[in-house]
């Protein structure tokens, strides 16, 4: 009694609850939907639809009624049903399917009308499906074009992205009617060069669809998404896409052993590769001047910011730049700012965290730059606009990170080795007394005295190149010898001339005279030493265009040479005069040869 | 009086000469305590102040570049650095201090290892001198004269003082060649360092011919001198990757 007795309790108290709330909600807490179980269907073939209604409180729902349809002939009025509660979070949903078989009857496109169904005492109606119906092999012309019992596929969202751009490349596999696949293995060796691949976490299970291919009907199911972004522009390829899937098939009909070997199922491991695809990739466009281009691709914001804004000279400040969204997370560089001077900086450290749930990359990068100011004062970084690409829209969406600033105060150490903090390589300046130099020194080659003493050598060269010469002749060419030394021989003649006459052998003298006067000029003109007359001697100084007092003078000379061993000798002073005219003569003939 | 008026004029020269000789030392001194207060700027005003005046030092161009290091204009610290490495007493400081700054430029260039030859003559530049060796060709050219003048005029060492003499003479001529050949390369090409941040280098002297490269602050060009003075504004450089170009001369200061 007490149990029953709770339980009427509990029942009133939910039926007033349900009853107490607003007719609307109730109204629309259920979905109603219907489907086909093919869109494309070869005349003749069987297909089915499905009328689904799910809710959680739903108290009468009717069987639905199937209008007028055209093109197709229903095998059964009365749909099968089959029900389905599932609890989450404590909410019970119910969901019945109410599924009609039908067979394709008329070739064309046709539209099954909306099915009505009363829920709750309310009629509502699905939606209208469009089907078509074909002719079986009307699609399979060429033979060549058969495709393979079981293949695979990579199917691309986007086969003309730009770079940096995520594009998702789907691993389908496409097997015939009568084939059960029973597990799939990729195998190691894809090639995706010229991207940056992420393999992207699949929640749901692969569901098989159905397809017609070449007029022949195949089941599809994707296996695996992977987020492609191409790195660089131009022509890239992606290489076959290399997996190993079990098979199970069931053996034909016809075949009279099937059914008494192998348990009636076929199974085996069998390899697949998809076509390489190959695609033209876009560079990015040209971003606005003055704005940063860091290849953001994608839904991104970013932000900036410093962790203080006041620090001692010598001291880091850490300038953090965070790029978050959906997009090439993993692939932006670092802004590159427009940093004042006066900052030591370095190397930035970086971070990223990439989550690859759903169809798209999502995530956040960090670029921690480390500045290190190194003499005090305000330090700004101006306002700096971010370019990222928006590519379904094709354009760059522009970001502006506002302009941040610190003060650094004066060290306490006032050394400016305290100030160049780290810097401990970088020797001190220099005090104390300096080497001055207040002209640039003349180089030696600029000098006068290097050009002397390049002259000297050079002239002492030629001069004894000269002299050495004189001496070769002098030895070698008689002419010359007589010609160079008949001046110093007719002086000593006359010096032995004025021995003579200091010892009054006046014959002696004038015998010298005419030797000193004849060998000059023989000497002098080359010719012979002996067999010479005066007057040749005479002729060959008129040749010489002498002045004819010197001619004359020679002539008496000669002359009274010739005829003092018949006259008596003058007196001293005559001779002397004799002596002195000679020598005037000589000195004469010296200017003509 | 005048022998008054004289021994005041002396007594005021013994007294002042050595105060004007000595103020770009007191400056010096000024400049570096500016330097020290991290007072950077104006220790720069003080030191070109200094060399505007025609004085210069090892010191002067060390600390300039360091004032310059503490700006963070590293290409002219290297620019001043590399001008004190020319003095004896700095060079040791202003080497090391060139290479810390070359550790601190963002981008550095590709270097082609010179040549042998090339190798050789900045030995003899930078080792030997120019004039030093200009003295040894006088030497041997010296040797070498006496060496022929024997031969001519003096029989008894005649073989010995004939080859000693060619020799000396071809010792002589190859110091010459040498000597005129590093002064050639010496007055036609310089160094020069890129002060801008960045800045293309040109095919031809006008912005619109292509671009051979870019050379960024801290690079080390050799300028040529005698190309550079057919355009003005323009300077012809070698990077150290071995391209030749045209680059506007405000980009570039040369030593």
């Amino acid at each position: 009694m007490i149990k029953t007795g709770k339980f009427l309790i509990l029942s009133l108290l939910g039926l007033f609850t349900v009853l107490s709330l607003p007719l609307d909600l109730l109204a629309q807490d259920f979905t109603l939907e219907a489907t086909v179980s093919e869109n494309t269907i070869f005349v003749g073939e069987q297909f089915n639809l499905n009328i689904e209604v799910s809710g959680s409180s739903m108290r009468d729902v009717s069987l639905p009624t199937l209008p007028q349809l055209s093109g197709v002939r229903v095998l059964s009025s009365t749909p099968s049903r089959s029900t389905s509660i599932s609890i989450i979070n404590g909410r019970t949903t119910t969901s019945t399917t109410y599924s009609f078989s039908l067979i394709a009857r008329d070739t064309g496109v046709h539209t099954i009308p909306p099915v009505s169904i009363q829920i709750d005492g309310e009629t509502r109606t699905t939606n209208p499906i469009q089907i078509e119906i074909i002719e079986k092999g009307n699609l399979s012309t060429d033979g060549s074009q058969q495709l393979p019992e079981i293949f695979l596929e990579i199917e691309l969202d986007d086969e003309n992205p730009v770079t940096g751009q995520q594009i998702v490349a789907s691993v389908v596999l496409y097997f015939k009617q009568g084939i059960e696949i029973t597990s799939f293995q990729p195998t190691a060796g894809w090639r995706t060069d010229g991207f940056w691949k992420e393999e992207l976490e699949n929640i749901r299970q692969p569901e098989p669809e159905s397809v017609i291919l070449n007029g022949v009907r195949y089941r599809t199911a994707t296996l695996l998404r992977y987020a492609l972004f191409p790195s660089r522009s131009g022509n890239l390829t992606l290489a076959e896409y290399p997996m190993s899937v079990g098979v199970r098939t069931r053996p034909a009909r016809n075949d009279p052993f099937g059914s008494f070997f192998g348990g009636g199922v076929n199974q085996r491991r069998v390899s697949l590769e998809s076509e390489p695809i190959e695609m033209d990739v876009k560079p990015l466009p040209e971003a606005d001047e003055g704005a940063v281009t860091i290849n953001a691709v994608g839904d991104l914001d970013i932000e900036r910011s410093l962790n203080q804004n006041s620090v001692v000279t010598g001291e880091t400040v850490e300038l953090t730049t965070t790029i978050r969204g959906t997009g090439n997370v993993p692939l932006v560089r670092r802004p590159v700012y427009d940093l004042p001077d006066g900052l030591d900086l370095y190397t930035p450290e970086e971070s990223s965290n990439v989550e690859r749930r759903g169809l798209s990359i999502r995530g956040d990068k960090n670029f921690t730059e480390l500045l290190v100011p190194r003499a005090p004062g305000r330090y700004s970084i101006p306002e700096q606009q971010i370019a990222v690409f928006d590519a379904p829209n094709n354009r760059y969406k522009y970001i502006t990170l506002p302009a941040v600033s610190f003060t650094a105060s004066p060290s306490s150490r006032s050394s400016l080795a305290a100030a160049s903090g780290a810097n401990q390589d970088m020797p001190g300046p220099i005090t104390g007394l300096a080497v001055w130099n207040s002209q640039e020194s003349t180089p030696l080659y600029q000098t006068s005295l290097f050009w002397i003493l390049m002259g000297v050598p050079i002239l002492a060269l030629v001069a004894g190149y000269l002299k050495k010469n004189q001496l070769n002749r002098l030895k070698f060419d008689r002419n010359y010898s007589r010609n160079y030394k008949a001046f110093d021989k007719a002086q000593a003649r006359l010096e032995q001339a004025k021995q003579a006459h200091e010892s009054q052998k006046s014959k002696e003298l004038y015998n010298q005279l005419h030797k000193a006067l004849t060998g000059f000029i023989s000497d002098k003109t080359g010719l012979p030493e002996a067999g010479i007359s005066d007057s040749e001697l005479i002729e060959k100084v008129n040749e010489e265009n002498a002045a004819s007092e010197t001619v004359r003078l020679l002539k008496q000379l000669l002359d009274k040479c010739a005829t003092i061993s018949y006259a008596p000798a003058g007196s001293m002073a005559d001779q002397k005069a004799d002596i002195e005219k000679t020598e005037r003569l000589i000195k004469e003939l010296k200017k003509l040869f | 009086m005048k022998t008054f008026s004289t021994a005041f004029l002396l007594f005021a020269i013994t007294l002042f000469a050595p105060s004007l000789m000595f103020a770009q030392q007191s400056n010096f001194e000024q400049a570096t305590e500016q330097l020290e207060e991290q007072n950077f700027r104006e220790a720069i005003s003080q030191y070109h102040q200094i060399a505007d005046e025609g004085h210069h030092s090892g010191a002067l161009w060390f600390n300039l570049g360091i004032a310059y290091t503490q700006l963070d204009s590293l290409g002219l610290a290297k620019y001043y650095y590399l001008k004190s490495s020319d003095y004896p007493e700095t060079k040791a400081d202003a080497q090391s201090a060139v290479e810390y700054v070359n550790e601190r430029f963002n981008r550095r260039s590709a270097t082609l290892p010179p040549l042998p030859w090339e190798r050789f003559s900045n030995y003899l530049n930078n080792q030997v001198g120019i004039s030093s060796l200009y003295l040894m060709a006088l030497i041997f050219l010296y040797l070498g004269i006496a060496g022929i003048l024997i031969f001519w005029f003096y029989g008894k060492f005649r073989t010995y003082s004939y080859y000693s003499g060619i020799s000396a003479l071809v010792m002589s001529l190859l110091l010459f060649v040498t000597a005129f050949y590093i002064q050639y390369f010496d007055n036609r090409y310089g160094t020069g360092v890129v002060t801008e941040r960045q800045s293309i280098v040109y095919q031809s002297p006008n912005t619109t011919s292509g671009e051979v490269s870019t050379a960024y602050e801290g690079y080390t060009v050799r300028v040529d001198y005698q190309e550079s003075e057919k355009h003005q504004n323009w300077i012809y450089i070698r990077l150290e990757n071995g391209m030749n170009g045209w680059i506007e001369n405000q980009a570039v200061k040369t030593l």
